[in-house]
């Protein structure tokens, strides 16, 4: 709740300043710090100072490529000893700048790889029925045996025989 | 073995032919589950009490709808589900099949055939949540509904389209009473739907099998959700039960529904709102507890096209404690209570039924003349009784009218007992009451009093049936010159009556 909050605060301050490739860059930086756990921790120890801790934000900062003004909300939140709560933080300003601009994240899965013909197809599929701006992640996953998935975090379509399977598993129970 | 595979691929085929949805599905994702109950990110168009489908092959009840998340109940304690999750909106509300074959079967709250009697075929779906009827479309109680009860038809009668509570502590008759009067309704046009909450397993086949012995299944319904159950379910299945009951009223019958017992109910809910981290209030029930119930048992009233549902609440209390939390709410809610005594009970006084404490605000109007002429003075009588009895205690001499009141009393009370499961008309009733009223039983010793009455009705019946029995049965009423008549006959059959007890 005080991480959504303070993701809102930050979006409300640096209003369109903060850009679709920021977020990009952003998404990037999470998936860094979502594989690198001690990278985390180190970053929210306690005992390590804070002007250590800000040297160390800052030189990830301009790894990835991510606007100052992110940097002086990871001070802000040192500064009030709300560290712990800097990933959600983060994950919190990329999913309120999706949903103010509309956006929906989809994974498209399929039992086979899709060709260029098949994806503009399913492009065109998803355009009409969701509004907005959509962005596509392409995966295959056999476990779907034959057929296709589209998901985002409020919305899917699947007609698989995986699903047929499920639902006539459900029946015979 | 080959059939089934054969149908199994026939299931496989046919599923395959259904053409892919068209439309999108609104989906949630489950990042929190334990104890029955599952938070779901997403879902941002889920209503109050929508249906919620998981992957996985469980069912929930959205029960709370937070800022980014919604807390689902599960129906299934036995389907596990899983973190991330998908969990898909189904856009009804839960719903309950309806139709007259429910009668003579068990169900669960989810409508699912426990009896082992197959499958059920239902005629329509029915959202548990109904509109509750406003008063232009209700009428008065005025018309009985007999529980063969002596005391109760007596003291506290009860109208169709009534609420009345049954109250009392554990093993103090409660159920017997209810189930007593599910067997009076046998051949009356009222079917009854008795919904137990939390009980023993044991316990309800027992029930059925009594009920099964005596033919009162043909117009009954059990809906049942046991202790071991998920906790939503004991939640839904006294709405289940009211939607059966409005079934059956809009198909223009005269409905009972029995809840067996609202204080399993009320812990239930407890349970899922402290769960779903509702503020505690008194007895760490939340605030809304009171609605959990106003809303259940305003559904049941007595509508102007004549059908009616009568509610029978149950509600166990500890230590005859009539003023705890959830008796309290139920007693303001009812049109009346019977409260069954455990003093009464170990006296062997059974059923038994506190006339003091006992009440029913509406059902006099309803109570049929015959009954009522013959009970004026009745609980009066009893009253002073009591009095009396207390005063006695102390060994005070005394005189003789006193030991007349308490002598007439204990004949009253003798009258009022009742063997379990053996009911009687409301004629039986009358002509029990009315030798009690006319002073036949004053003569008769204690012990002889059961024996006497029940002879005596048996007499009339049998060698007066036309002249009194059916003449009382068709008017509900005893005229001035039938209780003439009624008074030669109980003088003919006191010289008659030969006391079992006699040595």
């Amino acid at each position: 709740m005080l991480a959504k909050k303070y993701a809102q605060a930050y979006l409300n301050t640096v209003g369109s300043s903060f850009t679709m490739q920021d977020r990009t860059q952003l998404l990037r930086a999470l998936d860094f710090l979502k594989k690198n756990k001690r990278a985390v921790f180190l970053m929210k120890f306690p005992l390590l100072k804070r002007d250590v801790k800000m040297k160390g934000y800052d030189l990830f900062f301009k790894r990835y490529d991510l606007p100052s003004s992110l940097l002086q909300l990871v001070d802000l939140l040192i500064k009030h000893n709300r560290g712990i709560y800097l990933m959600d933080v983060l994950r919190q300003i990329v999913m309120l700048f999706e949903k103010e601009h509309d956006m929906h994240l989809f994974t498209v899965s399929s039992s086979h790889k899709l060709d260029r013909e098949q994806r503009v197809q399913t492009e065109k599929f998803l355009a009409k029925r969701v509004s907005g701006t959509i962005l596509y992640t392409y995966t295959v996953d056999p476990d779907l045996i034959a057929g296709m998935r589209m998901q985002s975090n409020t919305l899917m379509w699947e007609f698989s025989i995986k699903q047929q399977l499920r639902a006539i598993a459900q029946k015979v129970q | 073995m080959n059939e089934k595979s054969t149908d199994l691929v026939s299931l496989f085929e046919k599923s395959l032919k259904d053409l892919p949805e068209e439309k999108l599905e609104q989906i949630g994702i489950v990042v929190q589950v334990g104890d029955g109950i599952c938070r779901v990110h997403g879902l941002s168009h889920a209503v109050f009490h929508e249906k919620i489908d998981f992957e996985g092959g469980n069912q929930g009840i959205v029960m709370q709808l937070d800022e980014d998340t919604v807390s689902v109940f599960l129906l299934h304690a036995n389907i596990p589900v899983n973190e991330l999750e998908v969990a898909k909106r189904t856009g009804a509300v839960f719903k309950t099949p309806v139709g007259m074959h429910l009668l003579g079967r068990v169900i669960n709250a989810m409508s699912q055939p426990i009896d082992g009697l197959g499958e059920i075929k239902y005629d329509e779906e029915w959202p548990i949540e109904a509109y509750i009827p406003g008063i232009i479309e209700r009428s008065p109680v005025n018309q009985s509904l007999e529980t063969g009860t002596v005391a109760v038809d007596a003291l506290v009668p009860i109208g169709r389209g009534q609420r009345e509570l049954i109250i009392g502590n554990r093993n103090t008759g409660k159920t017997s009473l209810v189930l007593d009067t599910i067997l009076n309704q046998h051949g009356k046009d009222v079917l009854c739907i008795y919904v137990a909450i939390g009980q023993r397993q044991a316990n309800i086949a027992r029930m059925v099998k009594m009920l099964q012995e005596n033919g009162a299944m043909d117009y009954t319904v059990i809906i049942n959700a046991e202790a071991g159950e998920a906790v939503l379910n004991q939640y839904l299945v006294p709405y289940v039960g009211c939607t059966i009951g409005e079934y059956f009223r809009d198909q223009g019958k005269d409905a009972l529904v029995i809840y067996d017992d609202l204080t399993n109910h009320a812990i239930a809910f407890r349970e899922m709102s402290l769960l779903l981290r509702r503020a505690p209030g008194r007895e760490a029930y939340p605030g809304d507890v009171f609605y959990l119930h106003s809303r259940l048992l305003e559904r049941a009233g007595k509508l102007v096209s004549g059908s009616s549902l009568t509610a029978l609440p149950i509600v166990q209390i500890q230590s005859d404690d009539i003023t705890a939390y959830i008796p309290t709410n139920l007693i303001s809610i009812t049109d009346g209570q019977v409260f069954l005594d455990t003093k009464l009970f170990n006296q062997g006084i059974r059923p038994a039924v506190n006339t003091e404490l006992s009440v029913s605000r509406v059902g006099g109007a309803a109570q049929t003349k015959a009954i009522k002429k013959m009970t004026k003075a009745l609980r009066l009588e009893l009253a002073q009784y009591h009095e009396l009895l207390d005063f006695a205690q102390f060994g005070t001499e005394l005189d003789d009218i006193a030991k007349k009141r308490l002598a007439r009393g204990e004949r009253a009370v003798a009258l009022l007992k009742q063997p379990q499961h053996v009911t009687y008309t409301f004629v039986d009733q009358s002509l029990m009451l009315f030798l009690l009223k006319y002073n036949f039983l004053d003569n008769v010793a204690l012990l002889d009093v059961h024996p006497y009455v029940t002879q005596f009705v048996s007499y009339v019946k049998s060698v007066y049936a036309a002249e009194i029995y059916q003449e009382i049965e068709k008017s509900e009423d005893i005229s001035e010159a039938l209780i003439k008549r009624l008074i030669e006959v109980a003088r003919e059959f006191a010289k008659l009556f030969v006391s079992p007890n006699a040595t």
